[in-house]
C-alpha cells in the first residue's frame, strides 16, 4: 500500500453551496460539506447529500388534460380540505393535492374574461379574489367559495380597474392589501370598500410584494426600472394614507418578501453584477444572507418547504434555509423545475407543486415525488500539493446509508480545476454502509474535486451519501 | 508512519440561529409591545378605535388613525374635539391676559374680553350685545 501522506473529507452536506458558487463554479472557497456545483438534496435529510425530488405531473396537470396554459400564481394555502385554486395566464384551476379538476358546475378550469394574465389568487373569508391583467389594465375577480360563480369585473365595479402590473396581495382578518403599479390597494371586508390607489409610491415605481407580520404590512417598491429597492411598513388597520416606516435596500431590485419564524426575509439583486441575494431585514438594513445565480423570482415563485424557502430561479428550484436552526443556513439547488419556463411554486398540501411551460404548446403542474436521476453534487476545489509535489489520490472511502434495492450513487474525482478526471466508481451495494474504492485512476494533480453523480440512480430508492474520504500521497512533478 | 495533512477544506459558517440574531444595539424597524406600536413615522398606543397616536398630520385620541378621529390637533395647531370644558381660565399666550378670545358660533362670535372685564356678542358684523363696561358705550 502506498504511503498516505494527506487526506481530503467531505462531509456535513447540508451546508449546500459554496457561498462563492454563483461567481466561480470551480471555487476553492467553501467547507468540506459545501459544494461548487449541484442539485441535489441537502435538507431532507442534513448531512447527507441525495439526489433531487423528481417531478409527478397532477392528474389533469398536462397540457393532455386541462392545464392547456402557464399556471402563473398557486395559493398557497387550501381553501377547504384537499382544495385549493390557482390561477393561469386567462383560466382559474381548482386544484387537490393529487389533480387538476375538469370538469364540474361550474365547470373547472374557468376561463376569466379577457385575462391576459393572472397575477394571483388569495383567500379572503368566504370568497376568492383573483388579481389579472386585460390587455391595457387590470382587474380583480371575486368568487363566492360557496357558489364558485366568478365575478369578472369586481374590482372595477366597486372602485375602479387596476393598473397592467404585478399584483401581490396578502390579507390579514378581513382585510386585503395589494400592489397596483406604482399604487397598494386596500380592500376592508367588514366595511365592503375598496380603494386601488390608497397608496402612491409615485411615478416609476412598482410596488413587487406585499406581506403582513407582526401586525404591520410589509410593502416592497421598486423605483426606476428596478435600479432601487425599498420596504414599506404600512400600519396594520390599513386605513391611513401614511406609512410607519421604511428600509432602503439600495440600488438593487427586489424579488420578493417571504415570512418565516418571524423573520422577513427578502431576494433581490444587484444589476450590475452576477447573481442574486436573500437577505433578512435586520433592524434598518438587509443583512445579506445567500447567494444564488439564475433569475430572480418574485411573490408567485416562494413557498416552505421543509423549515427552509422554496423558491425558482430560472429554470430550477433552490431551498435556503436550515432544516434545524442549530445548523448553518444553507442555499441549494434542489430540483429541476420542469419545462425551460416556472410559473408559481406553491405547496398548499404539504408537499410542494410547480408549475412550468416550453414557451409553446407544453405546460405541465407537477409535484415533488421519488427521486429524480437529474442531480448531482459536486465539492469546491481542493488544492493537494505540498511544495513542488503533486497530489496522488490512492483511495476514496464512502459511508452512506445502508442501500436498498437498486439505490446507486456513482463517483468520480476531477483534478486540476476540471481539465482531468477519474473514471466513475459505482456506490450501490445492498445492505452496504462503507465503500471502499482503490487503484484511483488519476493521474498526480494540483487540485481535485468530488463528483457525486445520480445520472445513474435509482427513481424510487435513494443513495445518502454521509462522508466521503479521499486518501493520496505526494509525489515529485 | 507519519501523521497524514488533513486538507480538507475549511470555511466557517456560524449556525442559524446565530446568523439570525439581531446585534446588540442595533435599532429595529419599528417597535411593537403589546398596543404600542413605534416607527420613526408614526406612533400609536391602544386597539381599535381606543387609539392615541401621533404622525405627520397630528396627535389624535379615539380613533385607530388621524382623520375622523374625535379629538385631534394638526401640525398648525387647529384643534377639533367633540367637547371641551375649562375648569379655571382660558389664557392668551404671551400676555397677562385671561379669560380672553373670540368663541365663533356659526357666523357669530363672543368675545371674552377679560383685560376690560367685559363679553362681547358679535352677529358676525357688529357688536350686539355688551356685558360689562366700555367706555362711551357702543
Amino acid at each position: 500500500m502506498a504511503d498516505i501522506d494527506f487526506e481530503v473529507i467531505f462531509e456535513g452536506f447540508n451546508e449546500g453551496q459554496s457561498p462563492l458558487a454563483h461567481l466561480d463554479s470551480k471555487t476553492f472557497i467553501g467547507n468540506k460539506g459545501q459544494a461548487s456545483e449541484m442539485k441535489a438534496d441537502v435538507i431532507s435529510n442534513p448531512g447527507f447529500v441525495t439526489q433531487s425530488p423528481a417531478l409527478a405531473d397532477l392528474t389533469n396537470g398536462t397540457q393532455a388534460g386541462v392545464v392547456d396554459q402557464l399556471i402563473r400564481h398557486i395559493l398557497d394555502r387550501p381553501t377547504a380540505s384537499d382544495t385549493t385554486y390557482a390561477i393561469g395566464t386567462t383560466k382559474l384551476f381548482k386544484l387537490s393535492s393529487t389533480a387538476v379538476t375538469s370538469g364540474g358546475s361550474p365547470s373547472f378550469p374557468q376561463a376569466i374574461t379577457n385575462a391576459v394574465s393572472g397575477e394571483s389568487v388569495i383567500r379572503l373569508k368566504a370568497n376568492l379574489y383573483g388579481f389579472f391583467n386585460r390587455a391595457a389594465d387590470g382587474e380583480i375577480l371575486k368568487m363566492p367559495l360557496a357558489t364558485e360563480v366568478i365575478d369578472h369585473t369586481w374590482g372595477s365595479v366597486t372602485d375602479a380597474v387596476l393598473e397592467d402590473a404585478p399584483h401581490p396581495v396578502a390579507t390579514k382578518e378581513d382585510v386585503m392589501v395589494f400592489g397596483n403599479g406604482r399604487y397598494v390597494g386596500v380592500y376592508v371586508e367588514g366595511s365592503a370598500t375598496l380603494d386601488v390607489q390608497k397608496l402612491d409610491f409615485g411615478q416609476g415605481s412598482e410596488v413587487v410584494d406585499v406581506v403582513f407580520h407582526s401586525n404591520i404590512w410589509w410593502i416592497a417598491v421598486n423605483y426606476g426600472e428596478g435600479k432601487k429597492g425599498q420596504v414599506y411598513l404600512y400600519d396594520g388597520s390599513a386605513i391611513s394614507t401614511i406609512l410607519s416606516d421604511e428600509a432602503g435596500v439600495g440600488d438593487q431590485k427586489i424579488g420578493f418578501l417571504y415570512v418565516l419564524n418571524g423573520i422577513v426575509y427578502i431576494a433581490y439583486n444587484d444589476t450590475s453584477s452576477t447573481g442574486f441575494t436573500i437577505g433578512w431585514l435586520s433592524g434598518r438594513r438587509i443583512k445579506p444572507l445567500r447567494y444564488f445565480s439564475g433569475t430572480l423570482p418574485d411573490h408567485r415563485q416562494k413557498a416552505l418547504y421543509r423549515n427552509t424557502i422554496l423558491f425558482a430561479s430560472s429554470v430550477n428550484i433552490w431551498s435556503m434555509g436550515a432544516s434545524v436552526e442549530q445548523l448553518p443556513i444553507q442555499i441549494s439547488t434542489l430540483a429541476n423545475g420542469g419545462h425551460a419556463t416556472l410559473g408559481g411554486i406553491a405547496s398548499p398540501f404539504g408537499t410542494p407543486m410547480i408549475a412550468s411551460t416550453d414557451g409553446g404548446s407544453n405546460h405541465r403542474l407537477a409535484k415533488f415525488s421519488g427521486y429524480s436521476t437529474d442531480s448531482e453534487w459536486k465539492s469546491v476545489f481542493v488544492d493537494i500539493t505540498s511544495g513542488k509535489m503533486l497530489g496522488k489520490i490512492n483511495t476514496m472511502i464512502v459511508s452512506t446509508k445502508a442501500l436498498v434495492g437498486s439505490a446507486r450513487c456513482d463517483l468520480k474525482i476531477e483534478g486540476n480545476q476540471g481539465a482531468v478526471e477519474s473514471s466513475e466508481f459505482e456506490i450501490s451495494t445492498a445492505a452496504k454502509t462503507r465503500h471502499i474504492f482503490k487503484s484511483i485512476d488519476l493521474k498526480a494533480v494540483e487540485d481535485i474535486r468530488l463528483v457525486l453523480s445520480y445520472a445513474n440512480g435509482d427513481t424510487t430508492n435513494a443513495c445518502p451519501i454521509r462522508k466521503v474520504v479521499a486518501l493520496g500521497s505526494f509525489v515529485e512533478r | 508512519m507519519a501523521k497524514s495533512k488533513n486538507l480538507s477544506p475549511k470555511f466557517k459558517i456560524p449556525s442559524s440561529e446565530k446568523e439570525l440574531e439581531l446585534q446588540i444595539g442595533q435599532v429595529p424597524m419599528g417597535s411593537q409591545q403589546g398596543g404600542l406600536s413605534l416607527f420613526s413615522n408614526k406612533f400609536k398606543r391602544g386597539y381599535g378605535d381606543a387609539v392615541f397616536g401621533s404622525d405627520s398630520n397630528g396627535i389624535w385620541l379615539g380613533a385607530a388613525e388621524f382623520t375622523g378621529a374625535p379629538f385631534r390637533v394638526d401640525m398648525n395647531g387647529n384643534v377639533v374635539a367633540t367637547s371641551a370644558t375649562f375648569g379655571e381660565y382660558i389664557s392668551k399666550a404671551g400676555t397677562s391676559q385671561v379669560f380672553t378670545g373670540d368663541f365663533n358660533l356659526n357666523d357669530a362670535n363672543v368675545k371674552i374680553d377679560g383685560a376690560n372685564k367685559r363679553i362681547l356678542i358679535n352677529d358676525g358684523s357688529n357688536d350686539r350685545i355688551l356685558i360689562g363696561y366700555q367706555l362711551n358705550g357702543f
